[in-house]
């Protein structure tokens, strides 16, 4: 059921277009940065769905108040996944473990961390080819990451004045990978969209 | 709708089991095995190394057995009980596979309660404790139980022997009275937690867990849940190292539950007490929240000010009309700007409401955050992020 590639991980279609070759190389430090709430954790679970759905255990750490059912919603597999709320010492040296078995970790950097202690996160992903994605408010969370997605203008439709509900969020999506031939681009995002996939917009990239 | 009543029973159970619960933590029903001839750690090591294979054949049956201690072993019941066809006899299975193991002599005992204290201690003495019946069962049993002398001598001193006596003092005053040591078994006490500190003994496991280090995997696929690969039996492994390392609430997994209010839908459960995550296989419920969920949602929600432009309280009245258009709220020390919102949309009171919100709205501020808000006798607060 595992996916067979030794390489790299699997990523939702919608969100191929933000990879240099469409799916995550396994070793790799992705960052996701936005400012508080503007959609950041829900690209994150989105990143991690298709890699949960192949059967690859996916841990999110700490994250103090995860929406479950919003993680549920955007695809991710909550019989592949754990969370593990810790802060701090115990969250680094708990993520370090962690990548001895699981495939993917959602880093939610609300606090930030150290720079030594990303690298050795870093290098430690890498050794033993699993992928870290770090949700930070900006680079400098992470500013050794192999690809930085920043998100930007998030906006969300659907509500009145005292009417209607929130129903599609877009936003502006930065996508540059720090090595490698491809330039850094610009898309337009869903986060949700009406029916609740997060992806690249099919209309014209800005 | 079967699958919608058969999670709202479970829901019951878990809630039911906590009448004076704030959080209980869904205690699962769990078999508890005891080799009290394994207990003791001897020269040759011999009984660490039976312990351990004992261990492995355990996990045949349940891939997320784990040991709390040498000659303990437990594991969520409701698995194997499917499978084997009742509890009855996945304890036949599990005896004559022990036996097989271990020989005719050796001592075991098997036992079912909900929640892993009284699991073991149901193991003790040989019983299945039935379904719901778990609070019964602890009430009768002595203060020593709890294997905590200065908490059963201070407990004894004051005419309280037994553990439902225990569990009727109010939480309030636990921590004055024996100590906030005694906290953690007041609730175990209650049913509202199944952890009791000093279950597990995290050195014997840690030897337990470098001599199983130095056996090869058997990699087969196990009956039991559809499948179990080598990598979940690895992540699993990691995943209990890190929650014997930091703690049963550092490792959760979550389940999905039938309900409408986004704190009680999904929730975090330690892995340990929690049935196997295969398990939570049923889908996000309907609920009179429309999607998306928010993905943040706080675990305690926070009191928040939402403000006409007069600086005024917005009220509700019974129709859930507001008193005002909201101009701000005040969160976080903060205040900004309401740009725009959702009407007010009253809950109906479900059975599993713990907690009389009447109304919920959706908010969007100025700088583009989202955010989910609850509105409950007079008072407003924030229950979720849509980040």
């Amino acid at each position: 059921m595992v996916s067979a590639s030794a390489r790299w991980l699997p990523v939702a279609e919608e969100l191929a277009e933000l990879f240099p070759e469409g799916h995550c190389q396994r070793g790799w430090t992705v960052l996701i940065t936005a400012a508080f709430g503007q959609g950041g954790h829900s690209l994150a679970y989105a990143l991690a769905s298709e890699p949960s759905r192949r059967g690859h255990w996916c841990a999110v750490v700490g994250a103090e108040d995860p929406g479950i059912a919003a993680a549920a919603e955007l695809g991710l597999d909550l019989t592949r996944v754990v969370f593990v709320p810790l802060a701090g010492e115990p969250l680094a040296e708990a993520a370090g473990s962690l990548l001895d078995g699981f495939d993917m970790l959602l880093l939610v950097l609300d606090r930030g961390i150290k720079a030594a202690t990303a690298r050795r996160l870093a290098a430690r992903a890498r050794d033993r080819r699993a992928v870290i994605v770090v949700v930070g408010k900006d680079n400098s969370v992470w500013p050794e990451a192999d690809l930085t997605i920043t998100v930007k203008d998030a906006h969300w439709e659907g509500l009145g004045q005292g009417s209607g509900r929130l129903r599609a969020r877009q936003a502006r999506v930065h996508s540059a990978a720090r090595r490698g031939e491809r330039r850094p681009s610009a898309h337009a995002l869903h986060l949700p969209s009406h029916e609740g996939s997060v992806g690249v917009c099919d209309d014209a990239k800005t | 709708m079967p699958r919608l009543r058969a999670a709202a029973t479970h829901a019951s159970v878990a809630a039911g089991q906590g009448k004076f619960a704030a959080r209980d933590e869904g205690l699962q029903r769990m078999l508890a095995l005891r080799c009290p001839d394994l207990f003791e750690e001897d020269s040759e090591a011999e009984h660490l190394r039976r312990f351990a294979e004992a261990l492995t054949m355990v996990r045949e049956l349940c891939p997320f057995a784990e040991a709390l201690r040498l000659g303990v072993i437990v594991f969520p019941a409701r698995g194997p009980a499917r499978f084997f066809g009742g509890e009855q006899r996945v304890l036949q299975e599990l005896r004559q596979r022990l036996i097989g193991l271990l020989g005719e002599e050796s001592a075991i005992q098997l036992g079912i309660a909900d929640g892993l204290f009284a699991a073991c201690t149901a193991a003790a003495m040989q019983e299945i404790v039935p379904l719901g019946k778990t609070q019964a069962f602890l009430a009768q049993l002595p203060v020593a139980c709890l294997g905590q002398p200065k908490l059963s001598a201070s407990l004894e001193r004051v005419g309280i022997y037994r553990l439902g006596l225990f569990a009727r003092l109010p939480e309030a005053s636990i921590t004055e009275r024996f100590g906030r040591d005694a906290v953690a078994a007041h609730r175990v006490a209650r049913g509202q937690s199944g952890e009791l500190p000093g279950l597990r003994d995290a050195k014997a496991l840690a030897r337990l867990a470098s001599l199983e280090a130095e056996r090869s995997l058997v990699s087969h696929q196990a009956d039991f849940f559809g499948g179990s690969s080598v990598q979940d039996r690895r992540a699993l492994a990691i995943a209990r190292g890190v929650q014997d390392r930091f703690g049963p609430r550092s490792l959760m997994v979550a389940r999905l539950f039938a309900g409408r209010d986004p704190s009680t839908r999904g929730r975090l459960l330690p892995l340990a007490s929690a049935d196997s995550p295969r398990s939570s296989g049923e889908g996000p419920w309907p609920g009179s929240l429309p999607l998306p969920s928010p993905a943040r949602v706080l675990s305690r929600a926070l009191e928040v000010s939402l403000l006409s432009t007069e600086g005024k309280e917005i009220q509700l009245d019974r129709h859930a009309t507001m008193s005002a258009r909201p101009a701000s709220l005040e969160a976080w020390g903060r205040r900004q700007a309401a740009v725009a919102w959702s009407a007010a949309w009253p809950v109906e009171e479900g059975w599993w409401h713990r907690s009389r919100r009447l109304a919920r709205m959706q908010l969007l501020l100025e700088g583009g955050v989202a955010v989910l808000l609850a509105y409950s006798e007079g008072r407003w607060s924030l229950e979720g992020i849509y980040d």
